[in-house]
């Protein structure tokens, strides 16, 4: 080979070494020289491919010869046409901002430079040329392509291109625009907009067909489709198998991972129908930085959504119990759940109806969605309620593994995410909060029970016992046993009455049987405030006789009345109508006053009830909002009894209410007739913001009435007395909130 | 819950909220043992000197008097008083016979103080070194032979 | 007008007949409390009063008098320990 190359130099610089070692390869210079000038003439670039003639086939036989030197000759030749007819078709003025004309143009240059290549390399193959030549021809074709292309403008206009003709649905248009490029030798630039399309197109994907999906599934129909669709469509236009699946599946992971991530709050809200997603999550999950950012955008989203003022607490502890179940499927080891719950459990923490809510669910009194709690409590009783403090770790506990290496210093195994009662008892350092929230509502309960019924809270107190245990419980264990015995005494003091009142008495010796009483022990029971006022004196006599008979019943002890707890039943009879009512003792008290006086001031009524005055007017609203008393009118703080009832609060007029719909009302009236203090405040409140969402103006109240005397009103009782504004025309219903009526 | 872990619950929850003056608690750790330092200014004999008095209650406490002794440390001597020997055993009658359930931690202590205060004379017991050498380690299983009621 | 009260359910709470603040000199609990072996207030944990006047849970002191240091003495003032008269005594 050598030997033949030096001969091929020797032959156009210097013919007197021709002979030299080749008898085969000696030819006269003349004939060479002259087949080279044929060969020229049939490889210079024209207008048309032409095929060789015998002459050119004859003078291709002397290639040898001459070989560098024709081929050093035809890329001068052909980078000369190429500069001269090619390049100009590879430039435009401006980036195509139309994309029809970016597509024109995109195949404009991909046509340019396949017919380039087809015509620069068709002579080629009728010589028989060393591979290292068809590969140093090939390469000056591609760097000259590689120079005169504008290179940034091409990869942008080429992406543009993709966009317009996707990958996935239009790659068969691409095909051969693709070839184009790649016998051009842009295979690379060309790969590298695929890829980067089919990452675009895969997030498009993963967007429009994913989000807020939560209810299947989506990983297996991701792989199917990058596998049967972008994969597929992608090695058509590369032509050839790649590597690329196994790279998008990644970033596809990613991408769903990313997608879910920033989802995570609304999943978790939508739990458990959302498991599949978290499922999902769980599987996208594969690095610490991808942990830290679930944890992240959570404790955002959580602050932003569910941690303010206006947020229910019955949702927050709901969203809390989501999130325990929901960060248990993404992370059975509890880690992130433990980060992700803190800030939920010190917001928890520092809402003040919290431990109400929570209790309020456990014993199924409201109908929120915390009845999951009741449920549990039902169920599972004392499944959990050993070792719930577990602070130190069980030394016999076969199971015990060590906590992870990414766990929050004060991590504790959650371990048990259907121990949902559990997690809320824990937010507190002890029980006793609970404990005394049990107290006060049970308290509420049974004095509230008629004919001394102790069967739900029974049932409740056994429920608790199994949870909190039966020491701590005590208080509640006296107090039903309090209204058991009362109902003994009861019933004993009324079956007995003829032998107690033995003394000579003008009044009738027996007890009348209206009168019932409920005595409790006074050391187990929430504290009751006194609240002074004489109660009408034929009942005050009853209470004595009643007093008088416990103290003969159980010797040593004495009883002491707390006139303002109770219930009256009172029927009115006016000239008109009679009315039933049940209410409170000092509801009673007060008009009873006005059947021996029509008319009475505010202050003979403080004076005669000798009670303070808030008391006093508080109970004349009642009987006022009641349409059975009304303000004097000429007077100040004078009322007067409806004999006759008005036009306009004749609503119930001449009707007697039935027993429970009165009952019912009544203390639902009394609790807003209470409200009206804080009616300025919602009228101002709606004034300055419009029309607002019962939970809002909720929370306004709370941060809004001065503390000294704090609003403490339910919710409910709120709506109560909103819906009771509306009727009176004060408010109208706006959308999802309340707003002052025009 | 038994009577005595109920009963050193109330008191220690009083005693934390603040003890009479001239007595500091110093510590109560597992209920049943507890360090009060007393001190009495009134008297020239004991002024300016702090002294540790150790508590220990038996399960039976209240019922049972609860065990009462000076202890000495580097700066708390035992008190000079003819009727608290070397050892820091305290002869005196609610300590024993004349225990009875209503008196707690805080009145002995108060009555070991008025009995410093009340005292002028400068010495041990009469008997205290063959007391000393022969006396059990806790003063509560000796039998005192009172020997003056007047002090 | 006319008030017809058709029923009246009243509270109230029962003390025993000593001062209320009273606490029981042996456990120092309230009266109306339970003595520390009581679960349940009232019948089940009554008080007993002396001669002397000196009130006590009932087994707190039966607790100090079943003991022989206690000598029968009323723990409060060290006479002999004697309940009010038969009629008087509180029990259940």
């Amino acid at each position: 080979m050598t030997a033949v190359n030096r001969s091929i130099f020797d032959s156009v610089f210097s013919s007197s070494d021709l002979l030299f070692d080749d008898v085969e390869g000696y030819l006269p210079a003349v004939d060479t020289v002259a087949a080279l000038e044929i060969l020229k003439r049939w490889m210079a670039p024209k207008d048309q491919l032409y095929a060789p003639t015998d002459d050119v086939l004859r003078a291709a036989e002397y290639l040898r010869f001459f070989e560098d030197q024709l081929m050093a000759w035809y890329t001068d030749e052909f980078r000369l046409h190429f500069n001269k007819y090619a390049v100009p078709m590879l430039y435009v003025n401006e980036r195509h901002a139309d994309q029809q004309e970016n597509a024109r143009y995109i195949a404009q240059i991909s046509n340019t430079l396949h017919d380039a290549h087809k015509h620069y390399f068709h002579p080629l193959t009728y010589l028989e040329l060393s591979d290292d030549i068809t590969d140093c021809f090939q390469r000056s074709f591609n760097a000259l392509v590689c120079y005169s292309l504008p290179t940034p403008f091409f990869y942008r206009s080429l992406k543009d291109y993709f966009r317009c003709f996707p990958i996935i649905s239009d790659y068969t248009t691409s095909i051969p625009i693709c070839e184009g490029f790649y016998v051009a030798g842009l295979r690379d630039t060309v790969e590298r907009a695929l890829a980067e399309t089919a990452v675009v197109e895969m997030e498009i994907h993963i967007k429009e067909q994913y989000t807020a999906e939560w209810a299947l599934s989506v990983l297996e129909h991701f792989e199917s489709w990058l596998t049967h669709h972008l994969t597929a469509s992608l090695e058509a236009l590369l032509g050839r198998k790649s590597q690329f699946r196994a790279d998008l599946l990644a970033i596809g992971l990613g991408l769903l991972g990313n997608l879910r991530t920033n989802e995570l709050f609304d999943i978790v809200v939508d739990y458990p129908d959302s498991t599949p997603a978290l499922d999902d999550i769980k599987r996208c999950l594969r690095t610490p930085t991808e942990r830290a950012k679930v944890v992240n955008s959570f404790q955002i989203a959580c602050v932003k959504r569910l941690l303010h003022p206006g947020a229910n607490t019955v949702d927050i502890v709901v969203a809390y119990l989501n999130t325990i179940r929901a960060f248990m499927i993404l992370d059975p080891r509890g880690v992130l759940l433990a980060k992700i719950s803190r800030p939920i459990r010190r917001y928890l923490k520092e809402r003040e109806d919290t431990v109400g809510v929570i209790v309020a669910g456990m014993l199924g009194t409201d109908d929120t969605d915390l009845k999951v709690l009741h449920e549990e409590l039902s169920q599972h009783g004392n499944k959990y309620a050993q070792n719930s403090h577990g602070e130190v770790d069980d030394l016999k506990d076969l199971n015990w593994c060590p906590d992870p290496i990414d766990a929050p210093l004060d991590f504790k195994h959650v371990g048990r995410a259907n121990d949902m009662i559990g997690s809320l008892l824990s937010l507190y350092e002890n029980k006793d909060v609970f404990v005394r929230e049990f107290v006060v509502i049970f308290a509420n309960r049974l004095l509230e029970s008629e004919d001394y019924n102790i069967d739900q809270a029974v049932i409740h107190l056994e429920l608790l016992k199994l949870r909190f245990g039966e020491q701590e419980l005590l208080n509640l264990d006296i107090m039903i046993r309090d209204i058991a015995e009362s109902k003994r005494v009861n019933s004993s003091l009324h079956g007995k009455s003829m032998e107690i009142n033995t003394s000579s008495s003008s009044r009738p010796s027996t007890l009348w049987g209206g009168f019932n009483a409920k005595i409790l022990s006074r050391l187990f029971w929430p504290n009751f405030n006194d609240v002074p006022f004489l109660i009408p004196q034929i009942i005050k006599d009853q209470a004595d006789k009643y007093s008088q008979g416990f103290e003969k019943l159980k010797q040593g002890r004495k009883l002491r009345w707390l006139n303002h707890i109770g219930s009256v039943k009172v029927e009115l009879e006016l000239e008109d109508r009679s009315l039933d009512f049940v209410v409170t003792p000092e509801q009673a008290s007060v008009i009873e006053l006005f059947q021996h006086q029509p008319r009475l001031s505010l202050l003979e009524v403080t004076n005669q009830l000798q009670a303070k005055s808030d008391l006093a007017l508080r109970a004349i609203r009642f009987w006022v909002s009641k349409g059975v008393l009304k303000d004097h009118g000429t007077q100040e703080d004078v009322f007067i009894v409806l004999e006759r009832a008005e036009e306009k609060t004749n609503v119930n007029g001449g009707v007697v209410e039935s027993f429970s719909s009165a009952a019912i009302q009544s203390t639902e009236e009394a609790s807003s007739e209470e409200m009206r203090v804080y009616w300025s405040y919602i009228v101002g409140m709606l004034t300055n913001l419009g029309s607002m969402p019962l939970d809002r103006i909720q929370s306004f109240l709370r941060m809004l009435v001065p503390q000294d005397n704090p609003y403490t009103r339910s919710q409910d009782e709120l709506q109560l007395f909103l819906d009771l504004m509306v009727e009176e025309e004060q408010l109208e219903v706006s959308g999802d909130g309340y707003r002052l009526k025009k | 819950m038994d009577i005595c872990k109920r009963r050193l619950m109330k008191e220690l929850s009083t005693a934390e909220k603040g003890l009479p003056s001239g007595l500091t608690l110093v510590s109560a750790n597992d209920l049943t043992s507890w360090y009060i330092d007393i001190t009495v200014d009134s008297n020239s004999l004991y002024q300016g000197q702090i002294y540790r008095l150790m508590f220990m209650y038996s399960p039976n406490y209240p019922m049972k008097v609860p065990n009462v002794q000076f202890v000495p440390d580097e700066n708390r001597p035992i008190p000079i008083h003819p009727h608290i020997y070397a050892n820091g055993h305290i002869c005196l009658d609610i300590l024993g016979d004349g225990w009875t359930p209503v008196q707690n931690t805080v009145s002995v202590c108060l009555s070991i103080q008025s009995m410093l205060a009340g005292n002028h004379t400068n010495e041990r017991p009469p008997d205290n070194d063959s007391y000393v050498r022969s006396a059990p380690k806790y003063a509560q299983d000796s039998r005192f032979i009172y020997h003056d009621d007047s002090v | 007008m006319k008030v017809r009260i058709k029923e009246w359910n009243a509270v109230s709470i029962w003390h025993w007949n000593v001062s209320e603040d009273e606490v029981c000199g042996i456990c120092r609990v309230h009266f109306d409390g339970t003595c520390p072996s009581c679960k349940y207030p009232g019948d089940d944990c009554p008080i007993i009063i002396g001669k002397c006047n000196h009130s006590f849970h009932m087994h707190c002191l039966l607790k100090w008098l079943e003991l022989e240091t206690s000598r029968g003495l009323c723990p409060m003032c060290r006479q002999p320990f004697q309940t009010l008269g038969e009629d008087e005594v509180i029990t259940t």
